[in-house]
């Protein structure tokens, strides 16, 4: 494919510049650090060269969806991406756009229905950096289907979702594999719009997800489930922040965590609701079931509150299969070792995904629990 | 006592009432009827003065005294008692504490002194018993996990407590069973006396069998459509609410 | 017609009212830390030479010890240097025997204060050891507890008569090197409470410390270690309240306290300093490490706090659980005002065998005011089947505050029960209604509502505490409506 992303290099050259400054350094919210070591996330050798645009590929149009590669923008796409790209503002993310291989963009035309597929291959590579913009024009409707394996070596993929009035995402998220992942998932919602973000991490070394979700309009709303899954030495660490930043805005969140062996799962849901934001409704819910081993989970669900009209709670459980339940299958005749697989699909199912376009991306996860069943 | 006169009222900006005229007298019970949405829980919220629920024309008067200027607590020291349709719940303070609290605010209010706390209580006791509830209940915080035909009863105690001059009741007799309706009823025709008034707002007939109402009128989209007598009633539940129009 | 927020918004205004500065002479050291103070005030206790290098080795790592930033809260920087670390009534010299010996002025200020120490005596169960600055003036009661063999004493004293007692437990549970604040206190610590309930006795009296601060610009670092031997039993109440001035004040307080196999402690505490004014100017700044261990099996430590006063509070009474079965509570009601700011909560560490650990937390926050809650449960991997109840609930009253609960739960151990749960309200409209209707005033109902609230917590205070405590939220949710 021919074409290049020369029209990005202003913007990529001062994330260069920022990054190798360390401006908005790490230290700057240490609190999300506390259970991950950032290095694990940072390339072996951060020379900053640009790297060669290569080949993409692995993008497949389910309908009339268009999704476009950066090096193939419409001016007027172009235009777009400059000026939202320097709206995420994250260190990680500055080494993204300084060393981005694969810049993809999804747009939602008014009143649109869509639905793509994005599948990041896997690749060899020391350092991946890929960044998806998705543009959803008000009252669009798009449906993401990633799947995709993490590279063996690093990936950072960042996700900038923009929602205009009465646009609605649905974004379904299948991430597994060998190598370390770091990813920013940052969505701006308008009113009335709606996003919806459905997550299986289930592979991956050392794998880190940051969601910054913002609810700009009136009636915005919010709904995501994160199920993670840890066995061996794996390190998962899902960093929430929610912020509601208008009046009359919604948002449910549910996070379930198997974890065993030595793996370690970390936690942390933050809802903030800003000052004059009546009617704010939040939800926080962190379920883990705990498998034996040696596997530490910690959790850290935060609220702050500057509003005194709104709803808002959160829930944490930390819990073991239940062994009356066990005992209940076995008395029916199940092995127990099936009937402990039963109880912890039972104890995912609802962040498995329901789509009928997505269910076939449940499976690896699926097969990850029975893994884990004793 | 009670004078309505081209009462209208809003609630969320949406016209509810739409002219009503009532006068209810000392020692009557009125039973206000009608189907759902009719507006007869709005005119009962609005004449004990819920916020939200606003008066747009017309004139309320309280012993010749128009009561529209006064807020919730004015008209309660005044003798209107509203008997909640969904009693509301305050965790963590006990129906004894709040049922004291409420006395001694409205003892104050007319001069009188504070009862003594054995005297409140063993009156509290005795008005508990006579709606069958255990004495246990008073213990228990303010509507915190009744269930429906305890929060009736509750409303009821509070009632017999504060010896209003005005109880309007908003369906109080909702979704109580025999027993209970007969309890409730019971204390509704204590209540009675030469100085009160009662207002009964209800959707069936049924309570009606056991508390005779001095007069019935029937509601309808924000109107009363008719009034009568105790026959009124008898009419409504053999012909339900359509053979009004 | 006034609506609850009409009510709430209008502000809090009640004036402080222990605000008042008793007219005594005392002996303070111009401010200003070093070694030199540090033995100064060793000395003039007539500490043994280990305590006086247990002072100097906190001093010294202080020093190398930045401020810690991570609370939820705006602090103006803090002159260390500009802070008197010793002061003392003058009449200190000849101490007295008994209260009549006692500086009438001295009297005066605790009857004003609602703490008549004539009538204490009278007091059924109740042995006070009132704090008047840095040094204990008058201890009650010592011989009947003497009598049941309990050890109610200044801690200064108990460094002189019971010093193989201080030393072995001195330190064991907040380390000098602890935290800022604590480190500073181990360095420059003043005077406080010692406490040794021996082995099966349980305690006859509650036994009650009423802290208050007075000398201008002196700190107060109290501290306070209470022992309860193998199946004994002991209730502290430490209640505090202290006179109105314009400078910021710092109190950096220590508690320690141990609980060995079957022994129980429950720690009370309503904590009344001034707050500052209306525009957020003067107040006390409270910044506590208040610590205990459950050293043996089935002991059981309870921390219950009201914490209305103080500009800011940085405050989390935590258990360390090591003893197999052992318990930790925390119940905490956090009412915050005007500019106040509170950062508050607990931790439980785990590290015993089916150890259990409940949280309730209630924060209610009004005018300008921030309230945190911050808490951190920790499973490590030898707490098998432990398990944690955590309930963090705010409530907000007017739109101008905040409420926060930042919890942290960390879990390696096997067979563990974890719940947490926390919610964020107003007081209702309707509520307030009811209460309206039924003819309640709103300020009424609103202190009935808050009151309601909090029972949970109150529930666990004893009885004359938790009428005080009632009576506080009373007072300081007046002017909060109407």
């Amino acid at each position: 494919m021919a074409g290049s992303i020369n029209w990005l290099r202003p913007q990529v050259v001062k994330a260069e510049q920022r990054f190798a400054a360390g401006e908005g350094a790490w230290a700057l919210e240490p609190e999300s650090w506390k259970y991950t070591r950032i290095a694990e996330f940072l390339p072996e050798a951060p020379e900053l060269a640009p790297t060669p645009i290569k080949e993409l590929n692995g993008l497949e149009d389910w309908e009339d969806v268009r999704a476009e590669d950066f090096r193939s923008l419409e001016p007027e796409s172009q235009t777009l991406i400059q000026e939202h790209i320097a709206k995420v503002k994250h260190p990680l993310a500055d080494l993204n756009l300084a060393r981005l291989d694969h810049g993809l963009l999804i747009r939602g035309g008014t009143g649109t229905k869509s639905r793509t597929h994005v599948d990041f291959p896997a690749r060899a590579a020391n350092l991946a950096c890929r960044r998806l913009v998705v543009y959803a024009e008000p009252h669009s409707h798009i449906d993401i289907l990633e799947s995709g394996n993490s590279t063996t070596g690093l990936q950072n993929l960042v996700i900038h979702l923009i929602l205009g009035c009465g646009a609605s995402i649905k974004h379904y998220r299948s991430s597994g594999g060998h190598g370390r992942a770091w990813t920013l998932i940052e969505a701006d919602i308008a009113k009335d719009a709606r996003y919806e973000l459905s997550s299986l991490l289930y592979g991956t070394q050392r794998e880190r997800v940051e969601c910054r979700l913002n609810l700009l309009g009136e009636g915005a709303s919010l709904d995501t489930r994160h199920l993670l899954l840890g066995r061996e030495r794996e390190r998962k660490d899902l960093q929430m922040g929610i912020r509601h930043g208008a009046p009359n805005t919604r948002s449910r969140h549910m996070m379930k965590t198997l974890a065993a062996d030595h793996s370690q799962i970390t936690l942390r849901g933050r809802v903030h609701i800003e000052p004059e934001c009546p009617g704010s409704d939040a939800e926080l819910n962190i379920r883990n079931l705990l498998l034996g081993g040696q596997s530490r989970i910690n959790a850290k669900p935060e609220l702050e509150i500057y509003t005194d009209d709104v709803a808002c709670s959160h829930g944490t459980t930390y819990s073991e299969i239940d062994a009356e339940q066990l005992f209940y299958l076995s008395s029916r005749g199940i092995p127990e070792r099936k009937a402990s697989e039963l109880l912890l699909k039972a104890f995912a199912y609802d962040c498995l995904f329901e789509s009928d376009a997505a269910i076939p991306l449940n499976a690896p996860a699926i097969e990850r629990i029975e893994g884990m069943a004793a | 006592m009670l004078k309505l006169r081209k009462v209208t009222a809003e609630v969320g900006g949406t016209e509810i009432l739409k002219g009503i005229d009532l006068d209810v007298c000392k020692g009557e019970v009125h039973a206000l009827m009608g189907p759902n949405g009719s507006g007869k829980s709005t005119l009962a919220n609005l004449l004990a003065g819920r916020p939200g629920y606003e008066l747009t024309g017309g004139a309320v008067e309280l012993n010749g005294e128009s009561i529209v200027d006064l807020d919730a607590e004015a008209r309660a020291r005044r003798g209107v008692f509203l008997a909640f349709q969904y009693p509301i719940e305050i965790p963590g303070v006990s129906n004894m504490e709040f049922l004291k609290t409420a006395v001694d605010s409205k003892r104050k209010a007319q001069g009188l002194e504070v009862l003594s706390t054995a005297n409140f209580m063993r009156e509290a006791r005795r008005r508990a018993e006579e709606l069958e509830l255990d004495a246990e209940f008073l213990r228990r915080g303010v509507s915190e996990g009744f269930s429906g035909g305890e929060k009736k009863r509750n409303e009821l105690i509070q009632m017999l407590m504060l010896e209003p001059q005005l109880a309007l009741l908003d369906e109080t007799d909702s979704g109580l069973d025999i027993d209970a309706l007969q309890v409730v009823a019971h204390a509704i025709n204590a209540f009675r006396s030469p100085d009160r008034a009662v207002v009964l707002v209800t959707h069936y007939s049924r309570i009606l069998a056991y508390v005779t109402p001095d007069h019935v009128h029937v509601m309808k989209a924000g109107k009363i459509l008719r009034s009568g007598g105790a026959e009124l009633a008898e009419q409504l539940e053999a012909n339900g609410y359509g053979w009004i129009d | 017609m006034a609506t609850a927020k009409d009510y709430v918004e209008k502000g809090l205004t009640s004036e402080y009212e222990a605000g008042f500065v008793t007219d005594i002479e005392s002996e303070t050291l111009p401010p200003g830390l070093s070694e030199e103070v540090v033995r100064f005030i060793s000395e003039r206790k007539q500490e043994p030479e280990w305590l006086l290098e247990w002072r100097l080795a906190a001093y010294r790592h202080w020093r190398t010890m930045k401020l810690p930033e991570w609370a939820q809260l705006m602090i103006a920087p803090i002159d260390f240097d500009g802070i008197s670390y010793f002061s003392a009534p003058k009449s200190r010299a000849d101490a007295p025997k008994s209260l009549d010996e006692v500086d009438p002025e001295l009297l005066k200020t605790y009857e004003k204060l609602g703490i008549p120490l004539h009538e204490q005596e009278a007091l059924a169960g109740v042995a006070v050891d009132a704090v008047f600055d840095s040094v204990s003036i008058a201890t009650t009661f010592r011989e009947r507890l003497r009598e049941a063999g309990v050890i109610f004493c200044p801690i200064s004293e108990a460094v002189r008569d019971y010093p193989e007692l201080v030393k072995k437990y001195l330190g064991t549970v907040v380390p000098p090197a602890d935290n800022f604040y604590a480190t500073l206190n181990s360095a420059v610590y003043s005077d406080g409470s010692f406490v040794y309930v021996p082995e099966g006795v349980r305690c006859p009296m509650e036994l009650s410390t009423y802290f208050r601060i007075n000398e201008q610009n002196t700190g107060q670092f109290e501290r306070t270690l209470i022992i309860a031997d193998k199946g004994s039993y002991v209730s502290y109440l430490e209640g505090c309240t202290a006179p109105m001035r314009d400078d910021r004040q710092l109190h950096a307080a220590v508690v320690e306290l141990v609980a060995l196999e079957d022994a129980e402690i429950k720690y009370s505490t309503v904590q009344n300093w001034y707050p500052g004014d209306e525009e957020g100017r003067g107040g006390i700044l409270n910044f506590v490490t208040k610590r205990g261990t459950c050293l043996g099996a089935r002991s059981r430590i309870s921390w219950t706090q009201v914490e209305t006063g103080s500009a800011i509070t940085w405050k989390y009474p935590s258990v360390v659980l090591r003893g197999e079965k052992s318990v930790g509570e925390f119940y905490s009601v956090a009412l915050t005002r005007n500019f106040q700011q509170a950062d508050t909560g607990t931790k439980m560490i785990h590290l015993g065998k089916d150890s259990s650990s409940t949280i309730i937390s209630k924060g209610i926050s009004a005018g300008r005011s921030q309230n945190s809650y911050r808490g951190l449960v920790r499973m490590t991997p030898t707490a098998t089947n432990a398990r944690n109840f955590t309930q963090c609930d705010s409530l907000l009253l007017g739109s101008t505050c905040g409420a926060h609960t930042f919890p942290y739960i960390e879990n390696q151990a096997q067979g563990t029960t974890i719940e947490h749960e926390a919610t964020t309200s107003k007081v209702a409209e309707d509520q307030l209604f009811l209460c309206q209707q039924r003819g309640i005033d709103a300020e009424r109902a609103v202190s009935m509502i808050v009151n309601g609230f909090c029972r949970d917590v109150f529930r666990q205070l004893p009885m004359e505490f938790a009428v005080e405590a009632g009576k506080l939220l009373e007072v300081s949710l007046e002017g909060a409506v109407g």
